[in-house]
């Protein structure tokens, strides 16, 4: 298969992943398109050179997955504060719920987990990311981020204990 | 059972997605522990938040753009600038300018010096007043466009 052909398949299979993690990532479409934009190209440059050591999947999500910590990262040194699409559409019944974690997230507000994630640590948020969006198991998000599967059992956890914490902050 | 221990395998079985019920033991804890109660009513509660979210779609005009990027036989460049990106280059326009103006005018190395710092000043004293406006939307989102 020719390279131009291969690119083309890899586009109409992973665009819209890659999209879609990028977004819920980095919370905004403009965000979302450039950081889509630049795991593009950065695969189309390194097409020629994979090697097939690794599945073409799983070196596509590691570039996604580092493109949108680097985007993060950026982000954080430059302290940017890009106000989150979700903000404005998270919008949740909150009738019929009973205990305080579940109004935590469903708060008048309307600001939801996902408008959390962008105050956590960029690495954190990829696994929590990569675990409850693109729905990877603990040995996929192992070989994507290159970190040892304890590593990411202890990012998850500490994930879900940050985001608790931020929703307890917020609500007080 | 102690709640570490609890949270520990809880965890376990939530990260291999089990969708098993909690072990008796498990249960046990469960049922005396309000701590622990709270605890996986709020990780139940972040999963269903999460599998509520709609997959968000590329739009078209991405698809186009990513597209051609394979159409470039040589190395691809980026044809999809944002608005920050186009502000940060036009930012750094008049310091490029000045350097190139004073190369090519012949000027010293003390001409050239002082026309980068005066530059950078100008360019960063245009960067902190336009930041509020464009690098932190600070209005409420009800009032965004």
């Amino acid at each position: 298969m020719n390279k131009k052909k291969e690119f083309d398949n890899i586009v109409d299979t992973f665009a819209g992943n890659i999209f879609n993690h990028a977004f819920r990532m980095l919370g905004s479409r403009e965000d979302a398109e450039e950081a889509t934009q630049d795991v593009f190209i950065k695969i189309h440059r390194g097409l020629n050179g994979f090697r097939g050591e690794a599945k073409v999947s799983t070196w596509i999500w590691k570039i996604t997955a580092n493109v949108c910590i680097s985007y993060l990262n950026k982000r954080k040194r430059n302290n940017v504060y890009v106000p989150l699409d979700d903000e404005k559409t998270i919008v949740v019944d909150s009738a019929g719920m009973q205990s305080p974690e579940e109004l935590f997230i469903y708060d008048e507000n309307r600001t939801g987990v996902i408008a959390l994630m962008s105050k956590l640590d960029p690495v954190v948020a990829s696994v929590i990311t990569l675990f409850y969006i693109d729905e990877k198991s603990y040995k996929e998000i192992s070989n994507i981020l290159e970190l040892p599967m304890g590593t990411v059992a202890t990012h998850l956890h500490r994930g879900r204990e940050n985001l608790k914490q931020l929703m307890q902050n917020k609500k007080e | 059972m102690q709640c570490d221990e609890f949270r520990r395998n809880f965890n376990q079985l939530r990260n291999d997605k089990a969708s098993v019920s909690l072990p008796v033991q498990l249960q046990e804890h469960l049922r005396y522990c309000k701590t622990c109660q709270e605890y996986t009513t709020f990780l139940y509660a972040i999963e269903e938040e999460f599998s509520k979210l709609e997959p968000e779609i590329p739009s078209e005009e991405l698809l186009t753009t990513l597209r051609a990027i394979g159409n470039e036989s040589v190395s691809p460049v980026k044809v999809f600038y944002t608005k920050k990106e186009i502000l940060r280059f036009v930012l750094r326009l008049p310091l490029i300018v000045s350097m190139l103006l004073t190369v090519l005018l012949g000027g010293n190395a003390a001409v050239l010096a002082q026309f980068v710092l005066v530059t950078a000043a100008t360019a960063s004293m245009i960067i902190n007043s336009l930041k509020p406006y464009y690098f932190q939307n600070t209005c409420p989102p009800n009032l965004t466009t």
